[in-house]
């Protein structure tokens, strides 16, 4: 499948996006969102779909996580400074739906001990699942710190009924390069998932939380 | 092998084939359309009568229910049609079944008499809900509603193969639930959750404790159903990840049991229009274009994609249907159906130990336990030393972590036998027979 889109093309929306920020600073990093417009795609018909995507770089710095661990991931959790729960600490919720609920809202996202993972309905009930934060596992064999990266750097998209999708791909403090390969691998691994590829894309467009839009496509 | 179409028929010129499903009493088959409408063809698609006009608003899709009734769902619930009525007061259902306070019905399946539908998301509710079709509310309503399962459309609902209290869903937010829907507390009816990370387009069981999972990202992996074994760290899945590189594929159409079927759509990639029957039994799919049992259906449905794939291997027939409004008929002998006899040690433990499910419908377990006692012993006169080692090594580690948890355990199963004795009179209610 041939890309419609350059690298160059993409580097110069990207310079002129990071010189707009530049010239108005923010009191917070601003993220940097792609932003896909669809034609040609029935919601009513077609499939509705959503997934995730790793990329190289972490998009959002920022992101909260929590690891719900056995003994050793939560020895593990401290050493690399992410926050963690123990079973015993998970009991104490005691399926109190406010508490989880308010434990959902405090992280963007949970990791789980393997051995723990299969507890995790019967401990906090379904209210994880319908915050849309069930944890990731990990297993005793991979390396906590590189999981806690993966889970941060990557994205979620989800097409909605109006037809758009938007996914954060960066920020603005990522040089130039970082996000043009960002941008890149976000945008075609998108287009390859709908079913008639460019044909169905209406825009492509990059735009920074405060920023104006910049059209790729 | 390569095969050409047998035989074609337009059905629409704009709207989708949804779904095709076999009418044995007609010996026809059903199509439904995107336009709601159902047609009943001929197996030889030589003609076809629209047999329903407007089954929903918004038909969403079709099983076979029996002999010859379907079973649509859509925006306003699940319905039963009785095709054998040539000419019938077509826009009337044999049952209609309304969701209650859940959104439109994505998702549905069946087993025996009690039918599960999953719903879109509406609001911050989606969930699934239990209708039983012998015993119908006068008012349509499910008879039991779980609206917080998941956080998105349900998109898939199978039942386990066997044990007619397990169900897996999937969902858009990326999750597979398995349920016992014996369990009518909200906070208990999910037993196990497998993230799957991206939005599931099918799921369903290889074997008594094995699921597959599809997403629409085409990752395929198989998870293990082990919520019952408390002292016991889950197998990683089985990962395939993206399959559309490693099948030469674009999207993934269906899988059946027997076979995972992929398609490629566009014009400038891999192999345009070409749908392929990529053998799937014991966990591993066939899918290297020369090997046996690999089954190509030349220039399918051209630039638009297969939604649907009928295989009759009674008549050694294959029925496609695409979002190009044909259905096609194409021959194809030796159709290998089921997902083949793959049980792993862990599947023929996991029948023996299942107390709860004992409990609740003693006779059938009995049956299972002895089959599965069979297959097992077939199985261990096969196994060599080394599966031996592993296994006496496995169960090692399950003794040392039996020995660290057992008084967790015992805490946790009082609870449950007295949660369990409360429900009893509940649940013996609900599925009594007939």
């Amino acid at each position: 499948m041939s890309s419609k889109i350059t690298v160059a093309g993409v580097r110069g929306n990207v310079q002129k996006l990071l010189e707009q920020s530049e010239t108005k600073k923010r009191n917070f990093l601003e993220t940097v969102e792609l932003q896909i417009g669809l034609k040609n795609y029935d919601s009513q018909r077609d499939k509705r779909f959503s997934g995730t995507i790793k990329l190289p770089k972490v998009p959002r710095p920022n992101m909260t996580i929590c690891v719900f661990g056995d003994a050793l991931d939560v020895d593990r959790a401290k050493s690399v400074g992410v926050d963690a729960m123990s079973v015993e600490d998970l009991k104490k919720l005691n399926k109190n739906k406010k508490l989880i609920k308010k434990l959902a809202k405090k992280y963007n996202a949970f990791i789980a001990s393997e051995a723990l993972i299969k507890q995790v309905p019967r401990l906090l009930g379904p209210q994880l699942s319908k915050a849309g934060k069930f944890p990731t596992p990990v297993s005793h064999n991979e390396d906590l710190h590189t999981k806690v990266n993966d889970v941060r750097s990557t994205v979620k998209f989800q097409l909605k009924k109006v037809l758009c999708m938007a996914v954060a791909v960066g920020h603005v403090e990522m040089t130039e390069d970082e996000l043009t390969t960002q941008i890149m691998m976000a945008a075609n691994f998108l287009v390859s998932l709908l079913k008639k590829h460019w044909q169905n894309i209406g825009s492509l467009v990059i735009k920074s939380t405060m920023g104006p839009p910049f059209r790729l496509y | 092998m390569n095969v050409s179409a047998a035989k074609e028929l337009q059905l629409s010129g704009k709207e989708y084939v949804l779904a095709i499903v076999p009418v044995p009493a007609r010996k026809a088959v059903a199509a439904a359309l995107s336009d709601n409408s159902i047609h009943l063809v001929s197996l030889d698609l030589s003609h076809s009568t629209k047999i329903v006009d407007k089954s929903h608003e918004r038909i969403v899709g079709m099983k076979n229910f029996d002999e010859s009734t379907v079973m649509t769902w859509g925006n306003d619930g699940v319905k039963l049609w009785d095709l054998r009525e040539q000419n019938s007061d077509s826009n009337k259902p044999l049952l209609w079944m309304k969701q209650g306070t859940l959104g439109p019905i994505v998702s549905c399946d069946f087993r025996d008499n009690i039918v599960v539908g999953g719903s879109e998301l509406v609001g911050t509710d989606a969930g699934i809900c239990l209708w039983d079709v012998t015993k119908p509310k006068a008012d349509g309503m499910p008879f039991i509603e779980f609206p917080d399962v998941h956080n998105d459309d349900v998109t898939e609902l199978r039942f386990h193969p066997t044990r007619e209290n397990i169900v897996v869903s999937g969902s858009t937010d990326g999750l597979v639930n398995v349920y016992d829907i014996k369990e009518t507390d909200q906070d208990e009816v999910v037993k196990q959750v497998f993230n799957h990370d991206s939005s599931i387009h099918f799921a369903g069981f290889t074997s008594a404790n094995r699921v597959y999972v599809i997403s629409h990202m085409e990752t395929l992996s198989i998870y293990e159903m082990d919520f019952e074994k408390d002292d016991y760290v889950s197998r990683e899945p089985l990962e395939f990840g993206d399959v559309r590189q490693k099948f030469g594929c674009e999207y993934v159409a269906d899988i059946v049991p027997g076979y995972v079927i992929s398609g490629s759509n566009n014009a400038d990639t891999y192999a345009p229009g070409q749908v392929q029957l990529l053998p799937f039994r014991n966990e591993t799919v066939t899918h290297e274009n020369e090997a046996a049992g690999v089954v190509t259906l030349n220039e399918a449905h051209g630039t638009e994609v297969v939604r649907t794939v009928y295989l009759d291997a009674a008549n050694d027939a294959v029925y496609t249907g695409g979002e190009d409004g044909y259905i096609r008929l194409w021959n194809v002998p030796d159709l290998q159906l089921g997902f083949g006899d793959f049980m792993t040690n862990e599947d023929t433990e996991m029948g023996g130990s299942d107390e709860g499910w004992q409990e609740v419908t003693p006779k059938k377990d009995k049956k299972d336990k002895k089959d599965m006692k069979d297959k097992k012993d077939k199985k261990d006169k096969k196994e060599d030393k080394d599966k031996k080692e592993k296994r006496e090594k496995r169960e090692k580690k399950e003794k040392r972590k039996k020995e660290k948890e057992e008084a967790d355990k015992k805490d946790k199963k009082k609870k449950e036998k007295k949660d369990k004795k409360d429900k009893k009179d509940k649940k013996e209610e609900r599925f009594a027979p007939y």
